[in-house]
């Protein structure tokens, strides 16, 4: 019983590092329709970023954190900058810059952080018990920063009008260009948070796992598992999707072999695409 | 039915060029050293593996992610019967080919229904099963380190080694040559004209009379046929094949290939596939920015040439054809 | 004897009743005609009965069959062909070929034949190949036959899609608003060419804009408002209908 709690705190805890990868996925991809291949990338340069801080220049985490949220959101606004020029055409272009992206990314920071691994300094090690489950620090400032983002982000989305514009671009792009929302600048804050939202998860995780420029790819099939599972154009379902998706991964590594932990998120995709595609919260877009 | 005719004699006349090609080009490449050859080998490989993806993402549209792991189910079908059965290279050929039609098609029943980005996401997430098959089943496939010592191919008493490379390759070009003629008869026929009808408008297509999902299907089975024979051929070329064989990457290179040399054509994988196996050796000198310059070169070539090496060529030929128009007038 | 029976058709979009309770019958060989204000209900009525929507209720009856909720190219291997607006077609593909495409549902090549090229195989392509031509010269498009049709207008687009259309031999053909961007002479001659597929047997169901081509060339005509028939008969009758004549000019509508 014990390890089953132990197993499922562990597999929140890295859910809500699924669920800040999968609103950032979802913002982009319901106001831009981009299939954005290279989303893992940018959690990992996430991570990258804080040790680079960290290591170079001060040894304050939280300036770290706050230099890697910069970082992605400049990341985000470069690469809205070439996607948007495939705006529109087909899937097959988007993909091949996807590639381009993850190629120049991952062998990038392979040339300028290394090929070995790189580790994080963990700055909150203590380990408390709480009720069963024994958490260290790092691991409840993840929690707790998510709580804040989706909070923040939630309360962005509903309240302000930048918000409400961009959801008003998501549902229909045409009829809100017509109310004189220009779809460039929502495409740009939808790719300049949802970038920044994936290097905060990096940044967030990085003391607790090792650094690898090779970590991206696994994150973008979680990202989109998590956004078709929980409806395209739902920010509420993909973090649902993303806390399910952690906790189903970790309880079943821990009880079944480690070696497929990752299999049934795929066969739970291939079920959610079969049987209902629009996934469990997803609106049918125009 | 005059314009009919030209067109055929052209066409009789490219594949006879083609066959040409493919008998003297081992032969001056090997030449050179083993090497080089090996590389041709590799071309032939991929161009096989381009132009049956070409069938399905450049003439009917549909963004199959899941190619590269039927390419990986053929290579491993080959290996584990060869080697559990010592079945003969030359059955083993086709029977891999076969069970990648039979996987695909369970695949192709599961997803085929599903639109553009859903199908590409159920297609990835089969990509991605099918590699933690290829790892985890250890028994079946040999795990991580893979299947070793696949017996080499051999007629009558003759024992085809890895060595052998003109052999190999005249092998490989000649499936190669059969896949673009098999592939050229489709898309030339009623089946092709449905295929791009499907491309260009689904849902028109639909009204038009034609059972999309059916069309699909058959060019599911004719692309996986070729990458499951595609596969055999590696299997047993390369005489070992392990998971990293057919990685997230491979998968990279052939859409890049068929993206390059130009999507729904029938020459433009197999140019693609000569310029994304050559690129690496050309760039070779950069060293560890290989990878950095190749994803810089596709990012240009989607912007500025998405319609490939074939598409600038067309582009050409038409400014030219109008540039002698204007001298003319 | 009745080609298509409507009987108490619907057709909803969440609370939205597009097609309220729709009834028509249209017998063989008519040219019936089919008008009412924008946002009428046309469309979605045609989108209904050529199976790219799902009815919420009624009954599509085509030749004594029931023909509801059928996939789109079965209902068009039944006998119904169909154009759209907006000049649908397929861009890259030639002309020629975009007709050819037509008589799929007419032609039986498939895998196996495509590889081998029989006698047979050979046969029918050129059959195909034919009847296409002669279809297009049919339509008036015969030189364009070789052009991409993404570099045609807009109106000869729309003439390929009546080719296209016919191709399938179709037994009731949809046309929706086919005379959509022509000027007077174009207009003209396209009323000619629809009398012209009428007397080649096949029944026309025809929406359109256009007044005065519908009431010229029309047998019957259907009036639908906000998804209800409000009027039916000859086009006489139509055009002295107080109702009518209220949902085109009287609540601020345009024609």
């Amino acid at each position: 019983m014990e390890l089953f709690i132990q197993a499922l705190a562990a597999g929140l805890v890295i859910g809500c590092v699924y669920c800040l990868i999968s609103i950032g996925l979802t913002m982009i991809f319901s106001i831009m329709r981009i299939v954005n291949f290279a989303h893992g990338e940018f959690f990992m340069l996430g991570g990258y970023i804080g040790w680079f801080v960290v290591n170079h220049y001060v040894s304050n985490y939280w300036l770290a954190v706050l230099i890697a949220v910069l970082a992605g959101g400049i990341l985000g606004f470069l690469t809205e900058k070439i996607y948007s020029r495939v705006y529109g055409k087909n899937l097959l272009s988007m993909f091949m810059i996807s590639l381009g992206l993850v190629l120049i990314l991952q062998n990038g920071s392979q040339i300028i952080f290394g090929a070995m691994s790189r580790s994080l300094f963990n700055f909150y090690p203590t380990v408390r018990e709480i009720g069963f489950v024994r958490i260290n620090d790092q691991r409840l400032i993840i929690v707790g920063a998510t709580i804040m983002a989706i909070a923040g982000v939630l309360l962005f989305f509903k309240y302000t009008k930048m918000g409400k514009a961009m959801r008003a671009t998501a549902g229909n792009r045409r009829g809100a260009g017509v109310v004189g929302i220009k779809a460039e600048r929502m495409s740009m804050f939808a790719f300049i948070g949802g970038i920044a939202l994936t290097a905060l998860a990096g940044v967030l995780l990085a003391p607790l796992y090792s650094l690898l420029p090779t970590i991206g790819d696994r994150l973008t099939g979680v990202a989109f598992t998590c956004i078709v599972i929980g409806g395209i154009g739902s920010i509420g379902g993909a973090a649902i999707a993303g806390f399910a998706v952690g906790i189903v991964e970790n309880i079943f590594g821990t009880y079944f072999s480690t070696a497929w932990a990752f299999a049934p998120m795929f066969v739970l995709l291939l079920l959610v695409l079969v049987v209902k595609p629009l996934g469990l919260f997803g609106k049918e877009v125009a | 039915m005059g314009r009919r005719s030209l067109d055929t004699n052209k066409k009789n006349i490219s594949y006879l060029a083609g066959i040409a090609v493919a008998i003297i080009l081992p032969l001056v490449i090997r030449l050179t050293g083993a090497y080089w050859a090996h590389i041709l080998i590799l071309i032939g490989i991929y161009a096989i593996l381009a132009t049956s993806l070409n069938l399905i993402m450049g003439y009917t549209g549909q963004a199959d992610l899941a190619h590269s792991a039927l390419y990986g189910v053929g290579a491993y079908t080959s290996g584990i019967i060869a080697i559990r059965f010592g079945i003969n290279f030359w059955i083993t050929l086709p029977i891999a080919g076969l069970v990648a039609v039979a996987i695909g098609s369970i695949l192709g029943l599961i997803t085929l229904r599903l639109r553009g980005t859903y199908f590409a996401l159920a297609c990835s997430a089969f990509l991605f099963l099918m590699s933690m098959v290829f790892t985890n089943l250890r028994n079946l496939t040999g795990g991580i380190q893979g299947l070793l010592f696949i017996p080499s191919a051999s007629i009558g008493g003759f024992v085809i080694h890895q060595k052998d490379k003109i052999i190999w390759t005249y092998i490989v070009f000649a499936v190669l040559l059969l896949t673009i003629f098999v592939v050229d008869r489709v898309v030339h026929s009623r089946v092709g004209r449905a295929l791009i009808a499907i491309r260009e408008d689904e849902d028109l297509a639909k009204s038009t009379g034609v059972n999309t999902f059916w069309y699909k299907m058959i060019a599911f089975v004719v692309a996986t046929f070729f990458a499951g024979v595609s596969g055999a051929l590696f299997a047993t070329y390369n005489g070992m094949v392990t998971p990293a064989n057919f990685d997230i990457i491979l998968f990279f290179m052939i859409v890049a290939a068929c993206f390059i040399g130009g999507l729904g054509t029938l020459l433009g994988p197999v140019i693609g596939a000569v310029i994304v196996v050559l690129l690496p050796e050309i760039l070779r000198v950069t060293g560890q920015y290989y990878f950095v310059i190749f994803g810089v070169f596709i990012i240009a070539a989607t912007l500025f040439a998405p319609d490939g090496v074939i598409g600038l060529v067309t582009k050409a030929r038409k400014k030219l054809a109008r540039r002698q128009q204007k001298a003319v007038d | 004897m009745k080609i298509l029976e409507v009987k108490n058709l619907t057709k909803k979009f969440g609370g939205l009743v597009a097609v309220n309770n729709f009834n028509l019958e249209v017998e063989q060989g008519m040219l019936f005609g089919l008008i009412g204000p924008n946002g009428s209900g046309k469309s979605v009525f045609f989108n209904t009965i050529s199976g790219i929507y799902k009815d919420n209720g009624g009954d599509i009856i085509f030749k004594g069959e029931r023909i509801n909720n059928l996939p789109p190219y079965t209902i068009t291997k039944k006998g119904i062909a169909r154009t759209f607006q907006s000049s649908r077609a397929f861009s890259e593909m030639s002309a020629l070929e975009n007709v050819m495409l037509g008589t799929h549902c007419r032609t039986s090549c498939t895998l196996w034949g495509a590889i081998s090229r029989t006698r047979v195989v050979r046969k029918e392509m050129k059959e195909t190949e034919a009847k296409a031509l002669s279809i297009l010269e049919f339509v008036g498009m015969s030189k364009a036959q070789d052009t991409p049709v993404k570099d045609l207008t807009h109106v000869m687009r729309n003439m390929i899609g009546i080719a296209v259309a016919l191709a399938t031999d179709p037994i009731l053909l949809l046309l929706d608003e086919p005379l959509g961007g022509m000027n007077p002479n174009e207009v003209a001659s396209s009323m000619e060419l629809i009398k012209k597929i009428q007397i080649r047997g096949i029944t026309v169901l025809l929406v359109e804009h256009h007044m005065k081509a519908i009431m010229g060339i029309c047998d019957r005509i259907a009036v639908i408002d906000m998804g209800n028939k409000i009027a039916e008969g000859t086009p006489q009758e139509v055009s002295q209908n107080k109702e009518v004549i209220e949902a085109y000019l009287g609540r601020g509508q345009t024609a």
